[in-house]
């Protein structure tokens, strides 16, 4: 398991072409360098001990939890049913509406479509 | 070729199925869950991913996933997680999928079924709710794709199962086990061309005896229960041709062409993808307490298999007809019913099998307006087991009944149809065939068996048809013997 | 009285027209903005519009006729949305936020969208490509940010009150460095709905304002559970006007974390004043206690992980297809993705993306993202622990007062440390207010905080409005 401040691992590359981000060479460089100084500075939390347990109980934590049990609130709330989905049927959109900024769209007026170049990578 | 083989190899399948959830709404958003609508005309702010939307859990996909899970004996977790899936691609707006990763609402589970009279059973390995994207409709020819989103958000269900098959027939079946169980529930339309239900198939081999598993190969693109099979024993013959080179198989994925009949391999990306998967920070986790999972568990309906082995237990149906009967629910309470109001579940199967079965195209949508209704067709066939009408009869009332919409007891009236099962009719009849034919008679005493049939024949002739076949010939075997 | 209950009360009694109040906000905007670009964009005919219907309709909801800014993060349908960037140049709203929809009921008028750091990502308005946001006490030093146009609209008397988002102290450090009282509500208290996402679990929509009072005004129309959030709260809305009315410090315990009052942990103006406030305190009745919020130091890395794997993931979605700007010249459907990203973000949006693409990438997820929400889980329970011992939390905001622009600029972690006071709040879901104390010698404003316990917002802007009482502050209008 990597380390916080394992740097050797950051490929300013990799991680650009994961976040589909191009970098010129100055910034490649740049960004390189702060990058160090920020994953050093990320590496004082390696001083807190974290078990295997604990990194598998995170896979559950949301920050809200806690002032469920604060508030004793039912979270189930959260659930949209249609009862009450109103507020949120607002946010259907028609077709003019939701192609309205697109920068390039296709077919016909009430019916149209976003459009992108076919060739997925060359 | 693939028999030779599978005299040396075993296959080891393991199945993903995607099932789309029937809901009003979609997983994320309150747009209309639709299929076939016009282009972006069931879309939302959540859906098209536009800044500041949020999504909301429907609930109604929620009930329904659980219904799935409970079905098939899975575990459903107290606790579950949704967690971004991330990749750019057009048809997913937001740039991330909103799916489960590592705490999925269900673990474990198995699919049972017969492959003939044996029955079988697959373990799950999980069942996961997740976001279906939107679709990407290409125009090569002019440099274009275009992006419809009302299938974003669309509510799927992702079923693993662990690589428990070990033929085509046999992922085939479970496929179709699996199906049935979604339309009984009536979660899904399970239709595998229209893409409501998907199935992504993972096959490697290996030689009978070894115990470690070697790469396996996944196969997209199916669109059929027979192009499943025929995609497995292709990827089972090209693997083995494979080895048998002394080739290694590449872990990969590889598109059925259900046209050329053979597998292509997707353009093959340098490392597995990144999908940086972290816990939906926009979702509280799902909680699913005992209490709600025994409400759902409550309104299960009889599921397949359990009213299959029922019909095959309580009805002494073959494992056959029992698979017949239950291809749907209509189909089974139709034939239920029919049984149980003769009494003779022997009569009900056959003639359902052999005359209903051929008039209904799909057994999951017509059996709402077919006439003749189980009402209908259990009072023509009660006019079979009361020796009005034979059995040949019964088939031409049966039709007409179709075309004329009347009841058996009418058409049976009008037409003047009932059989003579009398005795003492039928006693006549013969004696007057036998005396009108004395050179057959004395042939068929020395010896000639087959003019048994003459005489049955001519006696049938005199009563216009209608003689009962049964009677007619236990009393005809009686006057010949001297009775 | 501050000013937005003044407006009220003047349009209340016919002083004078909505349509007049909105009148003479633009012409001040129109003089003003200019220097200070504060508003990317005055809504002008829009806002009088609305101001004549109001006035046709006559009084209705409890902001009628207060004209606010709002920052350029939060949707208002109909009205262009740029979060700041090049990236969303020419996008067009289609819905509102809740928080906009319900200020709307109230009968407020926007006059505009105001400047922030681009999707933001900042502490001082400056990463924006659309021009600094200039301090109104001194044009050459920044408004704080990212909520700096919305603190220096108030400020300026460019509108009377403001709405801007807090992740990390985006709203209370520009309220401090503007002299300005700022709200960060609980995490679920106000609906993130139609606000463009920077970290989802951090972010909150909050008020600016002259005093506890006018927040209270804002925050009671915005506040309260939203079908369309799943991560607000179904917790009954308090009623924060009475409680700033009625509020005292006589009796509160309050908790003077150890870690936020550290040697040279600030200037020694603000700790002078910060020290002076804390014997007013006293002086009122409160009793002070020492506590102690050990995991404080780690809060700096912890928020750098969880915030910036968050925006990276929320950012995924600026693509040029459905909206905003696309690259012109691009190879494949990959390229014009790789490139109208790359032309759209400006540098220190580009630079949190990477990291926090990194802080989720396969290897590295257990160590960062993982490490970072456990630790943030600890802060959270020592919060909750210590509320349990005191009612309110008093501490500084900023180790300075408003830095130079440019002073920063070069060495993102230092940037990133002007934080440090202000992002536990946001990692452990905590309310806080920001509210001034005082100035430096060069007449900058001096602010502290009250922190409170969840959805105890009532707590903190009665105790805020006491000690407004205790220590009238006289203020005059900038420009």
């Amino acid at each position: 398991m990597a380390k916080a401040d394992e740097n050797e691992g950051f490929s300013v590359e990799k991680v650009a072409n994961l976040a589909y981000l191009e970098l010129s060479t100055a910034e490649i460089k740049t960004f390189g360098e702060q990058f160090q100084n920020i994953l050093k500075y990320v590496g004082q939390l390696n001083e807190v001990a974290m078990s295997p347990q604990e990194a598998k109980s995170m896979g559950a934590f949301h920050i809200t939890s806690a002032f469920y049990d604060l508030m004793n609130v039912d979270p189930q709330t959260s659930l949209r049913i249609e009862e009450s989905s109103g507020d949120v049927e607002k946010l259907n959109l028609t077709n003019e509406e939701a192609l309205k900024n697109a920068p390039q769209t296709g077919g016909i007026p009430g019916e149209l479509l976003y459009e992108v170049p076919s060739i997925i990578e060359r | 070729m693939i028999d030779e083989i599978l005299k040396t190899h075993e296959v080891i399948i393991g199945l993903e199925v995607h099932a789309q959830l029937k809901t009003k709404t979609k997983l994320m958003s309150a747009a209309k869950n639709v299929y076939g609508a016009a282009p972006n005309s069931s879309v939302s702010t959540p859906c098209t991913g536009m800044p500041g939307a949020l999504p909301t859990l429907n609930r109604e996909a929620v009930d329904m996933a659980v219904q799935m899970a409970l079905a098939l004996g899975c575990e459903v977790q107290p606790v579950s997680i949704f967690s971004r899936k991330h990749y750019f691609y057009p048809d997913l707006p937001k740039g991330y999928q909103i799916s489960q990763f590592d705490r999925p609402y269900a673990l474990g589970g198995s699919v049972s079924f017969y492959q003939k009279d044996e029955k079988k059973t697959v373990r799950l390995q999980r069942i996961h709710l997740e976001e279906d994207a939107g679709k990407n409709l290409h125009f090569d020819d002019r440099g274009i794709s275009l992006v419809d989103l009302n299938r974003s958000s669309v509510p799927l269900i992702e079923i693993v199962s662990e690589p428990d098959l070990r033929s085509a027939a046999d992922a085939a079946s479970y496929l179709k086990a699996l199906r049935l169980v979604l339309r009984y529930l009536d979660i899904c339309e399970g239709n595998l061309e229209e893409g409501n239900f998907r199935c992504d198939a993972n096959v490697s081999i290996r030689k009978r005896g070894e115990t470690k598993l070697n790469t396996r190969v996944e196969l997209k693109n199916i669109n059929s229960f027979r192009n499943l099979e025929k995609a497995i024993v292709y990827e089972i013959e090209r693997q083995f041709e494979a080895y048998s080179n002394g080739e290694t198989i590449v872990q990969e994925t590889r598109l059925w062409d259900a046209e050329k009949n053979k597998s292509q391999s997707m353009r093959s990306k340098e490392e597995a993808a990144d999908y940086r998967y972290f816990p939906e920070p926009d979702l509280l986790p799902l909680r699913l307490s005992s209490s709600h999972l025994d409400v759902i568990r409550s309104k299960l309906p009889e599921l397949p298999l359990a009213r299959m082995e029922r019909f095959m237990r309580d009805y002494a149906r073959s494992a056959y007809d029992a698979d017949v009967l239950t291809a749907s629910t209509a189909l089974a309470d139709y034939f239920e019913f029919v049984a149980k109001q003769i009494n003779d579940t022997t009569l009900a199967s056959n003639f359902i099998q052999t005359n209903v079965l051929a008039k209904i195209q799909d057994v999951e949508k017509d059996f709402s307006n077919f006439y003749p209704d189980a009402k209908a067709l259990a009072e023509l066939l009660a006019k079979v087991k009361d020796k009005t009408l034979s059995l040949n009869m019964a088939k031409e009332v049966f039709e007409e009944m179709m075309l004329s919409k009347a009841s058996a007891t009418q058409i049976i009236k009008d037409k003047n149809l009932a059989q003579v099962s009398d005795e003492g009719a039928l006693r006549t009849a013969l004696q007057k065939v036998l005396d009108a034919n004395p050179v057959q008679l004395a042939e068929y005493r020395s010896g000639k068996d087959k003019l048994f049939g003459f005489f049955m024949g001519q006696a049938q002739k005199a009563l216009q048809g209608k003689a009962d076949p049964v009677s007619l010939k236990a009393l005809l075997e009686r006057m010949l013997k001297g009775e | 009285m501050g000013r937005l209950s003044e407006l009220k009360e003047n349009l209340l009694a016919k002083k004078l027209s909505c349509v007049e109040a909105t009148q003479s906000f633009l012409a001040a905007i129109e003089k003003l903005n200019p220097k200070l670009n504060a508003y990317l964009e005055v809504f002008t005919e829009r806002a009088l519009e609305r101001a004549k219907k109001l006035d046709t309709n006559g009084p209705s909801g409890r902001l009628w006729g207060v004209p606010l800014g709002i920052k350029d993060m939060i949707s208002i349908q109909g009205e262009e949305l740029n979060a700041s960037s090049k990236i969303l140049k020419g996008y067009i709203a289609p819905r509102s936020a809740t928080v906009t929809e319900r200020l709307a009921k109230e009968g407020a008028i926007f006059l505009g969208r105001t400047n922030c750091d681009e999707f933001a990502m900042g502490s001082s308005n400056e990463n924006t490509p659309y021009g600094v946001v200039a301090n109104p006490y001194d044009h050459s030093r920044t408004a704080g940010g990212s909520s700096g146009g919305s603190a220096a609209c108030v400020r300026a008397n460019m509108a009377v009150g403001s709405l801007g988002t807090d992740t990390g102290g985006s709203i209370r450090l520009p309220a401090a460095f503007c002299g300005l009282v700022g709200l960060k509500p609980t995490y679920g208290r106000v609906s993130r709905s139609g606000v463009i996402a920077f970290a989802s679990s951090l972010d909150q929509v909050g008020p600016f304002a002259d005093d506890a009072l006018d927040c209270a005004e804002i925050l009671q129309a915005i506040a309260g559970n939203d079908a369309r959030d799943a991560t607000t709260m179904p917790v009954p809305v308090a009623d924060y006007v009475g409680a700033c009315q009625r509020g005292q410090l006589k009796g509160l315990k309050i908790g003077l974390p150890k870690e936020y009052f550290l040697p040279n942990g600030m200037s020694p103006e603000i700790e002078k004043t910060t020290q002076t406030t804390i014997d007013l305190l006293k002086k009122e009745g409160a009793e002070l206690v020492e506590i102690t919020l050990p995991h404080t130091k780690y809060g700096i890395a912890v928020y750098y992980l969880v915030a910036t794997a968050e925006a990276a993931s929320n950012l995924s979605r600026y693509d040029g297809i459905r909206y905003g700007a696309r690259a012109k010249t691009f190879a494949s459907m990959k390229d014009l993705i790789v490139k109208t990203r790359s032309e759209g973000f400006g540098t220190e949006v580009k630079r949190r993306i990477m990291l926090g693409t990194f802080a989720l990438s396969s290897g590295y997820y257990d160590a960062f993202y993982a490490k970072a929400q456990f630790v943030r889980s600890k802060m959270q329970a020592e919060f909750l622990e210590a509320f349990k011992k005191v009612d309110l939390i008093f501490a500084p905001v900023s180790p300075s007062t408003a830095f130079k622009i440019g002073e920063k600029m070069n060495d993102p972690l230092q940037m990133y440390l002007s934080d440090i006071y202000t992002v536990c709040v946001n990692l452990a879901g905590m309310p806080g207010a920001s509210f001034p104390i005082g100035h430096d010698s060069a007449g900058l404003p001096i602010g502290a905080q009250f922190i409170g316990s969840p959805f105890s917002e009532a707590k903190i802007l009665g105790a805020v409005a006491a000690y407004e009482r205790a220590a009238p502050l006289t203020r005059k209008v900038l420009g």
